[in-house]
C-alpha cells in the first residue's frame, strides 16, 4: 500500500434506507469510502444510484424521517459523525467540512444580500467581530473571481447569473477553510462553458488551500480533469475503485466499461469509417431499489453474466495494490 | 476599513434608490393602491391629530343644541344628547384604529409563533392545528360576545376577544408557506453550514413568510374594524362612554328619520377606512407576488 497523507475521512459500510409508501427502498447498501488530506475523489454513477444520498449523510443533512441510516459509521478525524450530538455537528458543518449543491439557482436564500449569507457563515464559526466576518466575506468573494465584489456584496442572489451564484456558493463553502468540501454535481446545472470556469475555480482553491474534495458527478469528463481515484456507484455500491488513469486504462468492471464505452468521441478521419458508429449503450434499466437482487445487481444487464453472478452479491476485492473491483468475473475480463 | 464604509453607504443608497423607484412605479402600474393607502393615511392623520381639528369635548352633553343638522356651528352636526358630532367622528376613529392595528398586530405574531413552531416541526403540528381549527368552529363574532360577556366591555377586550377569533386563520397561513420553505434548497444549504434550527427560523423561513402575512395583516385590520364596530353596536364592545363609530350608530339609530347624520356619517367613515385598508392590501398583494400581477 502506498503511504499518503493519513484519512480525513472514513465511511465504513454505509447502508441507508427510505421509507416510502411503496414500502422502503434500500438507497445505499454498504458503501466505504476512504479520503486522504488533500485529495480528490470522485464517485460516479447514474441518477438514482446513491451517490447524493452517499453525500448528504456525510453531514447527516438527510430528512429523518423518510431516511434511516441503518448501518456503518462515517469517521471524520476520528469521531463519528453519525453519533455525534447535534451541537457538535452543526459546529463541524460549514466550518471543517462544508458542502456545494446541485442547484445554484435555488440554494441562495431570495430574501438576503448575498454577502450576508457569507457573512453569516463566517460569523458562526470564526471568533472575531462582524466587522472581520464582513471583511472575510469580501475576501471570498474576490477570491472566487466575483467584479466589483462590494456591489456584488449588497447583491440579492436574483441579480446574479448561474454561474456567479455557484461562484458565491464555493466561497461560501470555503469562506472557513473546510478540511473537506464535498461537492454533489456541482456543475450539472450550469452550461459549459461556465462548468469550465467553475470546474478550473474548483481546482484552483484546492491547490491553493489544501482541501480534500468529495467530488460528485455523472460527467467523466469532469472526473478526468478533477480527481485523482475515482470510486464508481452501481445500485448503491461502490463496484470499483481505482486512481483516476487506471479507471481510464484499464477498467475491470464490465459497468465502468459500459460507461467508459458510452462517451461519444469525435472521430479520428484516418479510422476511415465514413458514418458515424452507433454509441454503444448498457442494455437494461437500473434495479428497482425497493427489492434489490440478493446476487450482483448489475447481472441482468451484464455481458459476461454467468451462474454465480446470479446467485451471490461480489464483494469488492482489491486487484491490484490501489485498483479493488467488485466482480466475480473481474480476473477473467482483464 | 473604507471598503467596509462604501459597503454600507452603498447598501443606503440602494435602498433609498428602492422606496424613491418604488413608490413611483406603483403609482404607474397600481394607483389603486398608492389612492388607497393616501385615503388611509388621511384617515389615520385626522383621526391621531383629532384635538388639534377641533377643541369641543367629544363627550359634552349640551341639550339646547340635541340633533342640530350638519352644518353652521357644528359641522356635523349634533347628536340626540348635543354632543358635537364632529369631534366625536374623529375621535371615534382613535378606536377603530386603535383596534384594527392591535388585532392585525397580536394576531399577526401570534399567528407567526405558532405558524412557524406547527410549519416547521412536524411532532406539534397536529396538535397546535387541532386547537386551532377548535377556535375557528366558533363563529366569531359569538366567540367575541362571549368573551366580552364574560368580563366587561372595554376596549383592550374587544381587542383581545377579537384577535383570538383572528389567530388561527394567520397561523394557518404561516403554517402553509413554512410547510413550503422547509424543503427549498438554500434552506439545505443554510443547514450544511451549520445554521442552527433558531437561525434558520428567524434568517430563512420567517423573512420569506413575511409577504402573504403582511397581506393578511392589512385584511384583518379591516375585518377588526368592522368587528369593532358590530360589537359596539350590539352593546358588547366599547363603552358607551368612549366614542367609537359603532356605538354611535347605535345610539343614532333611533333617530335615523329624523336625524339621519348621526348614522351615515360614522357609518361613511367606518366605510372609507375599511374600504381604503382593503384596497392597501389588495394592492400589497399585487406588489409582493409578481405572480398574480394582472399585467404578466
Amino acid at each position: 500500500m502506498r503511504q499518503g497523507p493519513p484519512p480525513i475521512l472514513e465511511m465504513r459500510d454505509l447502508a441507508v434506507r427510505f421509507s416510502t409508501e411503496a414500502g422502503p427502498v434500500y438507497a445505499v447498501n454498504g458503501v466505504s469510502l476512504t479520503l486522504r488530506e488533500g485529495e480528490t475523489l470522485a464517485l460516479v454513477g447514474e441518477s438514482g444510484c446513491g451517490k447524493s444520498v452517499t453525500a448528504l449523510s456525510i453531514l447527516r443533512l438527510l430528512k429523518s424521517p423518510p431516511a434511516l441510516t441503518t448501518q456503518g459509521t462515517i469517521s471524520y478525524n476520528g469521531s463519528d459523525l453519525l453519533a455525534l450530538p447535534e451541537a457538535k455537528i452543526r459546529s463541524i458543518r460549514g466550518n471543517e467540512v462544508s458542502m456545494i449543491f446541485q442547484e445554484p439557482m435555488t440554494s441562495l436564500n431570495p430574501v438576503l444580500t448575498i454577502g450576508r449569507q457569507i457573512t453569516e457563515v463566517v460569523a458562526k464559526h470564526r471568533p472575531g467581530n462582524r466587522k472581520q466576518a464582513r471583511d472575510r466575506a469580501l475576501h471570498m468573494l474576490d477570491m472566487v473571481k466575483i467584479p466589483d465584489v462590494v456591489r456584488r456584496y449588497a447583491e440579492y442572489p436574483h441579480q446574479l447569473s448561474g454561474g456567479m451564484r455557484q461562484r458565491v456558493m464555493i466561497a461560501m463553502a470555503l469562506a472557513c477553510d473546510p478540511k473537506l468540501l464535498i461537492a454533489d454535481e456541482p456543475t450539472t446545472a450550469l452550461d459549459v462553458t461556465i462548468q469550465a470556469q467553475i470546474m478550473e475555480l474548483l481546482l484552483r482553491l484546492k491547490e491553493e488551500t489544501g482541501t480534500a474534495i468529495l467530488l460528485i458527478t455523472h460527467d467523466l469528463g469532469v472526473v478526468a480533469e478533477a480527481a485523482q481515484r475515482v470510486a464508481v456507484m452501481y445500485a448503491g455500491r461502490i463496484i470499483e475503485e481505482a486512481p483516476v488513469a487506471e479507471i481510464f486504462a484499464d477498467a475491470k468492471h464490465p459497468y465502468t466499461r459500459g460507461l467508459l464505452a458510452s462517451i461519444p468521441r469525435i472521430h479520428n478521419r484516418h479510422t476511415g469509417s465514413a458514418r458515424p458508429r452507433r454509441l454503444p449503450e448498457i442494455p437494461g434499466v437500473v434495479p428497482s431499489m425497493t427489492d434489490p437482487p440478493i446476487a450482483c445487481q448489475f447481472a441482468a444487464r451484464c455481458p459476461l453474466a454467468a451462474a454465480q453472478c446470479r446467485e451471490s452479491a461480489p464483494p469488492l476485492r482489491p486487484m491490484l495494490s490501489n485498483h479493488a473491483v467488485a466482480c466475480w468475473n473481474a480476473e477473467t475480463a482483464a | 476599513m473604507s471598503i467596509i464604509g462604501d459597503v454600507k453607504r452603498l447598501d443606503l443608497v440602494t435602498r433609498l434608490d428602492w422606496i424613491g423607484t418604488a413608490v413611483r412605479v406603483q403609482f404607474g402600474r397600481n394607483p389603486s393602491l398608492v389612492l388607497g393607502g393616501a385615503l388611509f393615511v388621511l384617515l389615520v392623520l385626522v383621526s391621531v391629530f383629532a384635538p388639534l381639528l377641533t377643541d369641543s369635548d367629544p363627550r359634552r352633553i349640551n341639550g339646547i343644541v340635541r340633533l342640530t343638522s350638519p352644518g353652521g356651528d357644528f359641522l356635523f352636526g349634533t347628536d340626540n344628547l348635543g354632543r358635537d358630532m364632529f369631534a366625536r367622528t374623529f375621535f371615534g376613529g382613535r378606536i377603530s384604529l386603535i383596534v384594527g392595528v392591535s388585532v392585525a398586530l397580536i394576531a399577526s405574531i401570534a399567528g407567526l409563533f405558532f405558524g412557524l413552531i406547527a410549519g416547521y416541526f412536524r411532532r406539534l403540528d397536529s396538535i397546535i392545528m387541532r386547537v386551532m381549527d377548535g377556535i375557528m368552529a366558533i363563529p366569531g363574532i359569538l366567540l367575541a360576545i362571549a368573551l366580552v360577556a364574560v368580563t366587561r366591555p372595554s376596549v383592550g377586550n374587544v381587542i383581545m376577544a377579537i384577535a383570538v377569533t383572528e389567530i388561527p386563520r394567520v397561523v394557518r397561513l404561516v403554517r402553509s408557506v413554512v410547510l413550503t420553505l422547509r424543503e427549498q434548497p438554500y434552506v439545505d444549504a443554510a443547514t450544511s453550514v451549520g445554521t442552527s434550527t433558531i437561525g434558520i427560523l428567524h434568517r430563512h423561513i420567517l423573512p420569506n413568510a413575511m409577504a402573504p402575512l403582511i397581506v393578511q395583516a392589512t385584511f384583518i385590520c379591516a375585518a377588526a374594524v368592522i368587528t369593532e364596530a358590530y360589537l359596539s353596536f350590539l352593546g358588547a364592545g366599547t363603552p358607551s362612554e368612549i366614542p367609537s363609530w359603532g356605538n354611535m350608530m347605535a345610539e343614532g339609530r333611533i333617530y335615523f328619520l329624523t336625524a339621519p347624520w348621526i348614522v351615515l356619517i360614522p357609518g361613511g367613515f367606518l366605510a372609507a377606512m375599511v374600504l381604503s385598508i382593503n384596497i392597501v392590501g389588495d394592492g400589497l398583494r399585487d406588489m409582493l407576488d409578481p405572480r398574480m400581477t394582472k399585467e404578466l
